[in-house]
């Protein structure tokens, strides 16, 4: 079996090109998939960016929403006061949110909005690229990309609802091309949306060594109609209703990808076998069972697999580093995870692509070896 | 002492077709193959593969080496298909490649050897797992006739020296001279006949010399034999004998 196997591996080293060329193809196949996927996976992790930066310990908004993305709460400011003043609560932030499309230039976007209570509150930008803090009700602080995509400057105005607001400040970090955050001071955003006396959310920083989940509880308990989430609840639910939004098209995405990388690991199986079909012949003529074939085939295909697999997480990672330049408002996102989840995939692929050459290959006459030729 | 048996007979007369069925590569319609006292047209196809690695070593006209494996790889590849122990087999192959002069080569890739070497290969090949029956399609057809004669020697001496039986499926009558017996095969009839010299005499119809000894058709005529090289030409000279006797 040992012979039968180098004489696989020394058959794909020799046909250099062809090797090559089939590798190429089934690791652009690989790449298509994860392409998508790290990218789906970089604009997932910016759509729960926000909240994740801000990480406060417990989240309060209104009754029945139970996270940020393409979400709406309303809760009364005295209910963010009463949680102020109950015992172990440190600090209680609120802002005003609302996703809506923003009008940047001739440009719409959808967007979500912070509206601040305070230029530099703890609900604020986590870091500022250019610019300043918000100081006055007309400015707006956007995510740096757009000064890039669209060319935006200090200065510029943008339209949010019925009013317009001049670009103050570059945020970093808070861009991604579902809902990129923007930053205005909360009176003039609740006099566009008649919500005068209400917040959407609450940041609620715990003292030390506080109860968290006795805390929720309590909040919970003592003021009707809202509700409180921890920190990693939260994420959890903004994160599974970011990825819901694109399962289906990154089911549909992996199936055409591997569909196609198991046609062209089983042509590039089938094409070395009907090259190779006298020598094939002659192996069994001199007295090969089938299934040592098969074995062969098999692992010439998992392996072709799996290195056309590695060819295409090479160039993911240099497609994730060339991203920022080309299109910076594509967020590219290697995880392991990413990189690993499909590899049981490319053995299933590798093993379904050979399966055609297999049958040809057991149906293949031995007596073939007498042909000249 | 191995026997030298040549099958014979012109082109598409079926000799490779019979050489397949003896070698278990096809299935014969009737009658029996018998290797070693077993009839292998009664062995299930799953039970062939066994039987053509352990009892029968096959050379072809076109050498059929395995491109990608060295001399020694190629030589070593139908033992690696059994389960003996590689000490033995690596000794043998090691005789092997003495024997047939192949020890500077024994890293070599086919496409580096010669004709004659490739040939040598492809017999040592055969030999290395001690087959009882070594089956050569036109193992000369391929050579220039120096590598053609030493090739021949070689299987020669496979059959006197290791008492294996040889079957030779050939063309070529210098064969014929190491020959033990000699099969003619035509029209699908096998004539078993000793390896004798030739007595070529003239077809009185066409002109064509014709082998006495081998030829299918015959007229007695006013006390003379007269061999043809075709039915037709027998058929003419039947219609009107005057015509072609002096």
């Amino acid at each position: 079996m040992k012979m039968i196997l180098r004489w696989g591996y020394k058959t794909l080293t020799m046909q250099k090109a062809a090797t090559l060329a089939s590798m190429v193809g089934i690791a652009f196949s690989f790449l298509l998939a994860l392409f998508f996927a790290a990218v789906w996976q970089g604009e997932t992790q910016q759509i729960v960016a926000y909240p994740n930066k801000m990480n406060p310990d417990l989240w309060v908004m209104q009754d029945g929403v139970s996270n940020m993305h393409m979400a709406s709460s309303f809760v009364w400011d005295w209910k963010g006061e009463a949680i102020a003043k109950m015992a172990g609560v440190e600090q209680v932030t609120g802002f005003l949110y609302l996703n809506t499309v923003i009008q940047v230039q001739d440009n719409k976007l959808f967007g979500f909005v912070v509206g601040l209570s305070d230029g530099k509150d703890r609900a604020g930008p986590w870091a500022l690229s250019d610019g300043r803090h918000l100081e006055n009700p007309d400015e707006i602080i956007v995510p740096d990309t757009l000064s890039s995509v669209f060319g935006l400057a200090q200065g510029d105005t943008v339209r949010i609802v019925d009013k317009g607001y001049r670009v103050v400040g570059f945020s970093k970090g808070t861009y991604s091309s579902a809902n990129p955050v923007f930053f205005v001071l909360k009176d003039r955003l609740q006099a566009s949306l008649s919500s005068d006396g209400t917040l959407s959310y609450y940041l609620v920083d715990t003292e030390p060594d506080v109860d968290i989940k006795a805390l929720q509880q309590k909040i919970m308990t003592e003021i009707d109609n809202i509700n409180v989430v921890t920190q990693a609840e939260f994420i959890a639910n903004d994160y599974e209703m970011a990825t819901q939004m694109g399962a289906e098209t990154i089911l549909i995405m992996t199936l055409i990808c591997s569909t196609l990388a198991a046609l062209i690991i089983g042509y590039a199986c089938y094409s070395l076998a009907i090259k190779k079909r006298k020598e094939l012949a002659i192996i069994k003529a001199v007295g090969a069972r089938d299934y040592q074939l098969v074995i062969v085939v098999l692992l010439q295909s998992i392996a072709v697999t799996l290195l056309a697999y590695l060819l295409a997480i090479n160039f993911l990672v240099l497609l994730s580093v060339a991203m920022p330049l080309i299109a910076p408002q594509i967020t590219v996102a290697l995880t392991p995870s990413l990189i690993l989840k499909p590899v049981p995939l490319a053995f299933v692929i590798a093993v379904i692509g050979s399966v055609y050459p297999a049958i040809k290959l057991i149906s293949l006459d031995p007596a073939l070896a007498y042909k000249n030729g | 002492m191995g026997e030298i048996l040549l099958i014979m007979g012109p082109s598409g007369s079926g000799k490779t077709t019979f050489l397949s069925m003896l070698g278990g590569l096809l299935s014969a319609d009737e009658g029996e193959v018998l290797i070693d006292g077993v009839d292998i047209t009664q062995l299930k196809p799953s039970q062939l593969p066994d039987i053509r690695a352990k009892t029968i070593g096959f050379i072809f006209q076109s050498f059929n080496l395995l491109d990608a494996l060295t001399v020694e790889e190629n030589i070593l590849f139908p033992a690696s298909l059994l389960d003996e122990k590689t000490d033995s087999v690596r000794q043998r192959c090691g005789e092997l490649i003495r024997k047939l002069g192949l020890q500077d080569r024994r890293k070599a890739l086919p496409q580096t050897l010669s004709g004659g070497e490739k040939q040598r290969v492809a017999i040592a090949r055969a030999l290395i797992n001690q087959p009882k029956v070594i089956l050569a399609d036109e193992p000369t057809g391929n050579l220039d006739s120096q590598s053609g004669q030493e090739v021949m020697m070689l299987l020669h001496d496979v059959a006197r020296d290791q008492g294996v039986a040889v079957l030779i499926v050939t063309h070529d009558p210098r064969v014929e001279d190491i020959a033990d017996r000699i099969l003619w095969l035509e029209d699908g009839k096998i004539i078993d006949r000793k390896a004798e010299s030739h007595q070529w005499i003239k077809d009185p119809v066409c002109g064509m010399r014709v082998d006495e000894w081998r030829a299918l058709h015959f007229v007695d005529y006013q006390k003379s034999r007269y061999a043809f090289c075709s039915r037709r030409c027998r058929e003419r000279f039947v219609e009107n004998p005057e015509k072609y006797v002096e």
